[in-house]
């Protein structure tokens, strides 16, 4: 006594059937284009559904940080002095850059805010002084200064309001270890790590500085 | 009818595909060449964390600024990976360099 087999083909969808389920797919995609994806991703609502399930702001573009809250320092220019309503800040660190790679790190400066810099590397770094203006997304940076170097000394004047400073890129496969001290009327820095991480950093008032009695 | 149709496929389509290029962020993984596969590779970081990374058409390895073929990526090999992605559980390879060996910690 052997099992039966059933040999016969699958039923063949009739073309009209085809044709519903065809018709079927594109009327579901075409709804998830404009109540999901359209929303989510461009920021494109027609149907307002987008703003109901929250799915708009999704589409906004990533600001690289969120601006300042609370105090900033804008400068009052009086013919030569420039006036602002706090004291400048400081800030000194070192950063370890192993083979490869890279970090950046900017502080926040309104528009016009000045800034002076020091920064060394142990050998010469791929290096961009670049800035971000305050809700622009993270690919829209300004240059101001790209090219490898092993230093440099400056001062800096925020040309828009937003996060200015520093991308070192260790090019090569030994250790690299960055030294950068800055003073200026910033009021917090940011830290950028090659692996996506990033942390904001606090910046030291006056109060810290020892102050020497000859 | 028919050409309408396969447009408003196409563009369902491109739409819905399109979306993956955006609201993403770059990451840099930098390490060894564990396994490849057609599409994948797992690379191991320094510290011994895994990453594994999707490779496309678009994906461009060079070796000393030259283009290189996918099966270079050999295991073992160092490489410096540039990749997009929500999260390093989800990176694309955007560029692969392979380059000298790196010193593990």
């Amino acid at each position: 006594m052997t099992e039966e087999t059933d040999l016969r083909a699958p039923p063949v969808p009739s073309p009209g059937g085809l044709a519903k389920a065809t018709i079927f797919s594109v009327v579901v995609a075409a709804i998830l284009l404009l109540t999901v994806v359209l929303p989510a991703e461009y920021g494109v609502d027609p149907l307002g559904v987008g703003g109901a399930l929250g799915l708009s702001t999704l589409s906004q573009p990533l600001a690289p940080v969120p601006p300042p809250q609370g105090d900033t320092l804008a400068p009052v220019q009086d013919g030569a002095v420039a006036l602002y309503p706090g004291e400048y800040r400081y800030d000194s660190r070192e950063f370890v850059l192993g083979p490869y790679e890279y970090l950046e790190y900017k502080y926040q400066l309104v528009e016009n805010a000045v800034m002076l810099f020091s920064w060394v590397a142990s050998s010469e770094v791929m290096h961009d002084f670049h800035g971000d203006r305050d809700g622009a997304p993270a690919n829209a940076a300004v240059s101001y200064d790209r090219q490898p170097r092993r230093q440099a000394d400056g001062s800096f004047t925020a040309p828009f309001s937003g996060i200015h400073g520093w991308f070192w890129e260790n090019p090569g496969g030994t250790t690299i270890t960055v030294r950068v001290t800055t003073a200026g009327f910033y009021t917090g820095a940011h830290e950028f790590h090659y692996d996506g991480t990033r942390q904001s950093r606090e910046v030291r008032g006056l109060g810290t500085i020892e102050t020497r009695r000859d | 009818m028919q050409n309408m149709m396969m447009r408003v496929v196409a563009v369902s389509a491109l739409a819905l595909g399109a979306g993956h290029a955006f609201a993403h962020e770059d990451f840099r993984v930098i390490g060894i060449v564990m396994s490849h596969q057609d599409s994948s590779i797992e690379v191991q970081s320094r510290d011994g964390t895994m990453t594994s990374i999707r490779l496309d058409r678009q994906t461009l390895i060079t070796r000393d600024t030259k283009t290189v073929a996918a099966a270079q990526l050999e295991i073992g090999v160092s490489i410096v990976v540039d990749a997009y992605g929500d999260s390093t559980d989800d990176l694309l390879a955007l560029d692969i360099r392979i380059v000298p060996p790196i010193a593990t910690q």
